[in-house]
């Protein structure tokens, strides 16, 4: 098992995303500030604003122009944002809303254990040095 | 020093028209932009001057989430030049004039996509009987049975549907049968169950519709959801049904007769369900809300789920008015994964009282003159989207899968058809731009309306003066000629 992270208070956060949709899959290593207080508080405006801060993965794939749809625009009413996180990570962030479970019971290729919806997971230290999977598509 | 790109030295491309403009016709189009090998011109056809298919008039309008999908599409819209609209063109169907028949579409561009969706409803031929038992010539069926296609149209406020209701009865609930175990009968029954709650205001549900359907409902809604198989075989989505759960205390009861669950759980349905996390989770939910217990003072509102009835005849008045539905009780058969209702012999029929009946059944594409050939068993043949046997001819969406999913499951979809055609079409074709496509519908006496003509509905239909509340996103345009005058600009 990995050894627990140095306590530091980290004001970003290094993340990966793997997409599996082309071949040979491609790495898209990101810098990603985490969220202050502040930023959260302004969470209801335009999330394709610029200046806007990621407040989770979905956000953060589409201001860096990665590859993750968003049919529903994070208000779990599709699958379409679906990652396939490390496992160790999955358990850390705990059990999710049934809301999200019922929409991950549509999505192609989910793996128990791993899958969440990217607009459900926030941007927080706990991501730091991960690699999140876009899965292939079903075609 | 360079000479100017002469004409016959550009690359040619391919054209492209897409039949229809809801999801599947914009997530082919945007797939086809991006893709390494993009055509010269998309032109998106729609029957109605405004666009979104289904995302307009199909989602329910309490599902306002849903229908913001709409953004993304006018984001796609905006950020390609090479994509235009033309409203107001009906394809396909030689009898409507002004119609642009699929011959004409496919000589002009290089590619046809079809994004067209189910244009026709399954059926359900049964007998009326009268009082006395005996069949009762008239209307068949009677006038208070209805398409979910025309109720849902009607509370969408799709121009030009407007269903014959019934009367509001005096004094008591309305009692409605809606047949079929789909999300679209718990889209009709839930705006039912708002009607009478007042809780479709915030909705873009039209006002006439909203009023029409509030009066009937004044008195309370019982709603009856009747599945032919068993719990087991519904097809609820789990999303839908928890959100008709959880809004149920103290606004209406939810139930599910028990013993109509324990006789759909035959050993078949059982191994259907054992081990498929998405199916375990749903048995469960159906297992919750047929173990709670009945509300008490009782509500004025109910919904019930029945399951293992199969209709068997309408129930009418002597005016052939209708006031119930005949159902046979069933018996599941065969192996798990495919197995079949009968009637129950040893059962005695059930007959459930209804003012309302609403047929929702799923939807079916029929096939577009030219294309007959092509469409077999209620569905055309085709491979990753191209239709088999035919040059040039695609598919995105229902008119391709059938008519399943959610908005997002046409992403895929699309990419599918959207690499099929850049296979065949990647860097040949004729080219032909917008002007080339405006100038060829003149041609043919086409009076489309475009982009432009949307936007003036659009901004019509978001008028406060015109809405009846801040929170309603937009009062929509019903009348079919006055939806045509804006968007010709002649309003």
């Amino acid at each position: 098992s990995r050894p627990a992270p140095p306590r530091r208070r980290l004001s970003t956060v290094s993340i990966t995303f793997l997409d599996e949709n082309v071949s040979p899959a491609e790495s898209f290593p990101l810098a990603a500030k985490i969220p202050t207080p502040a930023d959260l508080a302004q969470a209801t405006i335009d999330p394709t604003d610029p200046s806007h801060v990621p407040l989770n993965l979905l956000e953060l794939a589409h201001q860096n122009s990665i590859e993750l749809e968003g049919a529903c625009g994070g208000e779990l009413a599709c699958s379409t944002c679906h990652c396939l996180l490390p496992e160790d990570l999955f358990e850390e962030l705990g059990e999710m809303e049934e809301e999200e479970e019922d929409m991950l019971d549509l999505a192609y290729g989910r793996v128990e254990g791993r899958s969440r919806l990217g607009c459900q997971v926030k941007i927080d230290g706990r991501l730091d040095g991960r690699t999140f999977v876009i899965p292939e598509d079903p075609y | 020093m360079l000479a100017p790109l002469l004409p016959q030295c550009r690359p040619r491309l391919y054209s492209t028209a897409i039949v229809g403009s809801g999801p599947s016709a914009f997530y082919l189009a945007k797939s086809l932009l991006l893709s390494p090998s993009p055509p010269s011109s998309v032109s998106l056809f729609d029957a109605s001057p405004a666009p979104f298919g289904l995302i307009r008039d199909g989602v329910a309008p309490d599902h306002q989430d849903v229908k913001n999908a709409a953004n993304d599409y006018t984001r796609i819209f905006a950020a390609h030049p090479q994509l235009s609209f033309y409203g107001n063109v009906p394809v396909g169907t030689a009898s409507s004039p002004g119609a642009l028949p699929l011959s004409e579409l496919r000589e002009f561009f290089d590619v046809v996509a079809l994004a067209s969706g189910c244009q026709a409803d399954r059926s359900l031929p049964l007998p009326v009987l009268g009082p006395a038992g005996a069949p009762l010539p008239g209307a068949n069926p009677p006038a208070q049975v209805l398409t979910s296609r025309e109720l849902v149209g009607f509370y969408n406020g799709r121009a030009g549907a407007s269903p014959a209701l019934p009367a509001a009865p005096g004094g008591r609930p309305l009692r409605a049968v809606v047949i079929g175990a789909g999300n679209v009968s718990l889209d009709a029954s839930r705006v039912l169950l708002k009607a009478h709650l007042g809780q479709l205001g915030a909705t873009d549900a039209p006002s006439g519709a909203v009023e029409k359907l509030a009066a009937i409902a004044e008195g309370g809604v019982e709603v009856a959801v009747v599945a032919r198989r068993g719990v087991g075989q519904v097809k609820f989505g789990i999303k839908e049904l928890r959100e008709i759960f959880k809004a149920s205390p103290g606004s209406y009861a939810f139930s599910l007769p028990p013993e109509e669950l324990e006789r759909s759980m035959n050993a078949a349905t059982l191994a259907e369900i054992e081990g498929v996390r998405p199916k375990e989770r749903l048995q469960k939910l159906l297992r919750t809300i047929s173990s709670s217990p009945p509300p008490t003072p009782p509500p004025a509102s109910s919904l019930s789920v029945r399951t293992l009835l199969s209709p068997a005849a309408y129930l009418a008045d002597a005016r052939g008015a209708l006031r119930g539905v005949r159902f046979r009780p069933q018996v599941l058969s065969g192996p798990a994964g495919s197995q079949a209702c009968a009637d129950d012999p040893a059962a005695a029929p059930v007959d459930v009282a209804c003012d309302l009946a609403v047929l929702s059944l799923g939807y079916v594409s029929t096939p577009l003159r030219g294309l007959e050939r092509r469409h077999k068993g209620g569905r055309y043949e085709h491979e990753a989207g191209k239709v088999k046997g035919e040059e040039g001819v695609y598919l995105a969406g229902w008119v391709k899968r059938g008519a399943e999913g959610i908005v997002g499951t046409n992403i895929a979809c699309a990419k599918e058809t959207a690499r099929s055609i850049v296979e065949d079409f990647g860097g040949k074709g004729g080219g032909a731009g917008e002007a080339e496509v405006r100038e060829w519908l003149g041609g043919l006496g086409v009076e489309f309306t475009d982009w432009g003509g949307w936007e003036r509905v659009d901004e019509v239909e978001r008028d406060p003066a015109r809405k009846r509340c801040e929170e309603q996103p937009r009062e929509k345009v019903v009348d079919e000629r006055e939806l045509l005058e804006i968007a010709r600009g002649a309003a």
